[in-house]
């Protein structure tokens, strides 16, 4: 089953597509603009120099620090995710902050489902 | 090596493919599935990238994208999942009551 | 070289065919699936870029965690009375 009908996602095909040309033109037209890569030094591992790092050992050739913000940042963003996503599941007797997005914002009882007729719309698709 | 506009081309034609996914159907998981795929087609221009300059700060930028992906899914899902208990379904089209 | 290039050509091949399945593969499920086998080709072209611990951090974060989410909420948001779902 498709969710838009078939005019609809022959539009959304053709769009898509130009953009595709478009973006492999620019691609192709830079072509041979590029240097060789440069790549990293074959013996030099990420891993090891970001360990370096993370104890302040000044071994690693590839400087690593940039990294152990970025592990910092990622744990903070992790947690918000987890909080947030418990507090969405969440149910209170009283609304809680998704009561929202029930029909037309009407209280959520505990043990309900939206009594819309399911035959009126896609089903879970 | 493989020239960089070639990682160009993958990361565009994955890109739309995502975006087609995002405008064609009306099920809330193949739209966090289609994300997905749009930001694997960003990170895939960093690592390309930082490999090019031999500078490893595109792979540090492609580690925040793959956890802000993860944290985004993670809040995705609680929303899909009050989604289907207050409607009984997961079309986008759904839940409508702050539209204008 | 050429080795690189056929690598290169074979796993972009695999990288969009797995993508235009997830967002053409009605069953849910089965593109939840497929975005893993996306996700996985991806990770080889970072260890083809010599990112070997994003690789690693690809197939942990991405395939371990997100993919597992999203198949924990296809199999929850999934109806039993709903025939069409069930008949797949």
């Amino acid at each position: 089953m498709t969710d838009t009908d078939g005019s609809d996602r022959a539009a959304a095909a053709l769009a898509v597509t130009a953009l595709f040309a478009v973006i492999a033109t620019m691609a192709f037209g830079a072509a041979g603009s590029f240097p060789a890569p440069t790549g990293f030094p074959a013996d030099a591992s990420i891993v090891h120099n970001i360990g370096y790092a993370l104890f302040d050992i000044g071994l690693g050739e590839i400087p690593a620090e940039g990294f152990l913000a970025a592990f910092l940042i990622i744990a903070l963003a992790l947690d918000v995710a987890l909080d947030a996503a418990i507090y969405l599941a969440k149910r209170e007797d009283e609304g809680s902050i998704v009561s929202a997005l029930t029909d037309g914002g009407r209280e959520i009882v505990a043990g309900d489902v939206a009594e819309r007729d399911p035959a009126d719309k896609g089903g879970d698709r | 090596m493989v020239p960089p506009e070639y990682y160009l081309v993958l990361s565009a034609a994955v890109f739309c493919i995502g975006l087609f996914g995002i405008l064609t159907r009306r099920n809330a998981l193949y739209f966090l599935m289609s994300a997905e795929l749009m930001l694997n087609a960003a990170v895939i221009n960093l690592v390309a990238f930082s490999f090019q300059w031999g500078n490893l700060t595109g792979q540090t930028f492609a580690l925040f994208v793959i956890a802000l992906a993860a944290a985004e899914v993670a809040v995705g899902i609680g929303i899909v999942l009050v989604l289907y208990r207050n409607f009984g379904e997961i079309d986008v089209l759904s839940a409508d009551s702050m539209r204008w | 070289m050429v080795y690189e290039t056929i690598a290169f050509a074979l796993f972009a091949l695999l990288t969009v065919g797995f993508s235009l399945g997830v967002v053409l593969v009605d069953d849910v499920f089965h593109a939840s699936l497929l975005l893993g086998g996306s996700l996985l080709s991806v990770a080889v072209h970072y260890v083809l870029l010599q990112a070997e611990f994003l690789a690693a951090m690809q197939i942990l974060v991405y395939v371990g965690g997100v993919l597992i989410l999203i198949t924990f909420a296809v199999m929850l948001t999934r109806r039993e009375t709903d025939p069409e779902v069930t008949n797949v």
